[in-house]
């Protein structure tokens, strides 16, 4: 989803947290799942923070205070480091827990407000995106621009009072259940293509927007088209500054990029593999091999937050963690198709569905976040 | 030496340890003034408590030199002396801590009979592969079993023990140590159960790894900057460009692997860092090669002791194979409840 031009570092706050006992949190964490998954209150699923749309859920755990804990707490947050973020994040991925509804608004529109958003935006959204009352798509993709991002042609034309967009965007997962999106469009035409483009907050009910469904090789419905025709947004929703919109998404596409979501997605079927491989000899060398590149691969992902803790933006790094992670997960995957004594079958509801529906998410994993091969190109354009 | 010396550990052992890369890689040669110098700047003995008899310091000192051997590629003994001399000073052998070299066994690829007789014990059989033995005032007898980790203080050279030089891919002394009847005092032997003293050679050999990779890296991105074919840099070449990136991803993986181990010593723990590194040595060795062309696998050019040592260095003391089949045997035995907890452990 992003154009090959160097990553900008974003600005980090290395603000003081308050204190926080992980190993309490993570235990509450772990009971809450383990009592909620007994529950029935959800099945363990591969990719499941972008294929487990559940607003109650979402609901459950902003009433525990799980959501938006980084942020201060005049906005709904606990003002806790990363380092507790991330602990419930990954307590939920490996539990393959539903946690789509929250997920954009709790990862990166949340943060990306408090770093450029207007105190009224702030006031307005994040108090209610860490209560889950508001649920957020990203209207970033284009018929046309997709890894090149700024190629994007949806335009918002200066009116009085504000803005008016024309323009389609694709990819939108779950655009029909959102609330409210987040749209980069083009405000000016300027001659580098990189200038010119503005962020948007926008109501998904405003007149002007139409979501189309578009179902993908599994049947899923969670991406979409969304039209604007005549989409009329008052000034006060832009985000941060007009024009500054590419300096703005690639930040946030470089926080994107880092977390334990890029190594964590396969978990649930790594788990059955585990389960499988007892009593199952001739397996133990590819899990042993799976087992200690996810030691690896976590401890970067928990790295990358210490690093954010101390007021490091570590993009580069991020952006290696989202290459070598999600080729771990596609790894799972197709491992599990090869070794489980299992046919994948997408109309069962158990191992062999949970397998059916994996290896169908599973060329998502390196194509969402910035596709490898433009990664390493943007790498590759760093300095070493 | 503390801590927040590991950077500053990390430029001086390049500083030191770069000079001594070139020289000849010839197993025989007398380890020499080179030695003599690590030896009193007390590297083989960093990161042991000064009440021990050491040079203190903690484990991030420790891995940041091993670390500098790896890059530098330098043929000398510390990683093979630094975990001895941990052994030496759990077993309060402070006569052994200033003997000029001492160096373990591996006791996978050992098949010893140890039999106690009356206040002695005898050893025979043979050491296979031991490093570095031939250059050692003393070598220390690793015995595993289930429960505990022993070690048997045998000073060289001895009537009852002898050598058969082999080498390493790189070079490096790997000789089989051959023990006919020896007869130690029982005071010689020691016991540790502390597991990570057990696994710190392995550790070591991870961070060593790490560095090689480090440099191996380095000196192939500085190649395709430097080469001019088509009448461009390598680099201008999309392809190439990706490669050399893929190598710095690798390499972040890399350094993360040598700090899960790090953080949490354990035997199971260093054994992963050591089976995912192998995998990323492997990877990066082959790509250094494909850059580099043929200039890559002359003598003269610096790669090949790089990527010998990236070569030899995971199979050495247990075979990737084993490695790999028994963290999945412990995985599987641990079972879905336990996967998590050795993930983050």
């Amino acid at each position: 989803m992003t154009a090959a031009s160097p990553i900008p570092a974003p600005p980090v706050e290395p603000a003081p947290r308050d204190a926080v006992d992980l190993g309490q949190l993570r235990r509450d964490v772990q009971e809450f799942l383990t009592s909620a998954r007994a529950n029935g209150a959800f099945a363990p699923a591969v990719d499941c923070w972008l294929r487990g749309f559940d607003l109650g859920f979402s609901r459950e755990l902003a009433a525990r205070g799980w959501l938006g804990v980084t942020w201060p707490r005049r906005y709904g947050g606990r003002n806790w480091p990363n380092a507790a973020r991330f602990v419930i994040t990954e307590e939920l991925l490996r539990f393959g827990a539903p946690i789509t509804a929250h997920w954009m608004g709790d990862r990166q529109i949340g943060p990306s407000m408090l770093r450029h958003g207007s105190d009224q935006l702030k006031d307005e959204f994040l108090p209610r995106i860490a209560a889950s009352e508001v649920t957020f798509c990203i209207c970033m993709s284009e018929p046309d621009a997709g890894s090149d991002l700024a190629s994007l042609t949806t335009r918002a034309d200066p009116v009085p009072g504000g803005w008016l967009v024309n323009g389609a965007k694709v990819w939108t997962s779950h655009a029909q259940h959102a609330s409210h999106g987040y749209l980069l469009a083009r405000t000016s035409r300027e001659d580098r293509r990189h200038q010119g483009l503005t962020e948007f907050i926008i109501d998904m009910t405003w007149p002007g927007i139409t979501v189309t469904p578009i179902a993908d090789m599994s049947g899923a419905r969670h991406f979409n088209e969304v039209t604007f025709q005549d989409l009329f947004i008052p000034d006060g929703r832009v985000l941060g500054t007009a024009g500054a919109g590419w300096r703005q998404v690639t930040e946030q596409l470089s926080f994107e990029r880092g977390g334990p979501e890029r190594v964590l997605t396969a978990y649930p079927l790594l788990e059955h593999l585990v389960a499988a491989a007892d009593g199952r000899p001739d397996l133990h060398a590819e899990l042993g091999t799976a087992f200690a590149r996810l030691r690896t691969l976590r401890r970067m992902a928990m790295a990358l937050t210490d690093a954010l803790d101390h007021g490091e933006a570590p993009v580069q790094q991020a952006a290696a963690l989202k290459i070598v992670g999600t080729e771990f997960e596609q790894h799972v995957v197709d491992l599990a198709a090869r070794v489980l004594d299992i046919e994948a079958d997408p109309s069962d509801g158990g191992l062999a569905g949970l397998l059916a529906s994996a290896i169908t998410a599973s060329p998502g994993f390196t194509i969402r976040g910035g596709a490898t091969a433009v990664l390493l190109s943007i790498l590759a354009k760093e300095p070493a | 030496m503390t801590g927040e010396n590991a950077a500053m550990l990390r430029s001086l052992s390049d500083e030191v340890l770069g000079p001594l890369a070139t020289r000849p890689q010839t197993a025989n040669a007398d380890l020499g003034k080179p030695w003599d110098m690590i030896r009193e700047l007390g590297w083989p003995m960093a990161g042991i408590p000064e009440a021990l008899g050491g040079g203190g310091g903690d484990i991030a000192d420790v891995l940041a030199l091993a670390e500098g051997l790896g890059r530098n590629a330098v043929p000398l003994p510390l990683l093979e002396a630094q975990s001895a001399c941990a052994a030496v000073a759990a077993g309060g052998r402070d006569d052994l801590l200033g003997a000029p070299l001492v160096v373990e066994t591996w006791p996978r690829w050992s098949a010893l009979r140890v039999t106690s007789d009356n206040g002695c014990l005898r050893v025979s059989g043979t050491a296979r592969r031991t490093p570095w033995a031939r250059h050692a005032s003393a070598v220390l007898i690793r015995v595993t079993d289930a429960s505990a980790h022993r070690w048997i203080a045998c000073d060289l050279p001895n009537e009852a023990v002898s050598i058969t030089p082999g080498t390493n891919l790189a070079g490096e002394p790997r000789d089989d140590v051959r023990f006919d009847d020896l007869v130690v005092p029982a005071a010689s032997s020691w016991e540790g159960p502390d597991e990570p003293l057990a696994a710190l050679g392995v550790l070591l050999r991870c961070a060593a790894l790490a560095g090689a990779i480090d440099a191996t890296v380095a000196l192939t991105s500085r190649y395709v900057h430097e080469r001019e074919q088509f009448g461009r840099p390598l680099r201008a070449l999309q392809s190439v460009a990706q490669a050399v990136a893929m190598m710095g991803a690798q390499l972040s993986a890399t350094r993360a692997a040598v700090e899960a181990a790090a953080r949490s010593p354990a035997a199971a723990n260093v054994l992963a860092a050591h089976v995912d590194l192998a995998g990323y040595a492997g990877r990066v060795a082959r790509t250094a090669h494909d850059l580099h062309g043929a200039m890559g696998v002359t003598e003269e050019y610096g790669l090949h002791p790089l990527t010998k040592r990236l070569w030899a260095w995971p199979e050495e003391g247990i075979r990737q194979l084993d490695a790999r089949t028994e963290l999945g045997r412990r995985t599987a035995a641990g079972g879905i409840a336990g996967l998590w907890d050795s993930v983050v452990a």
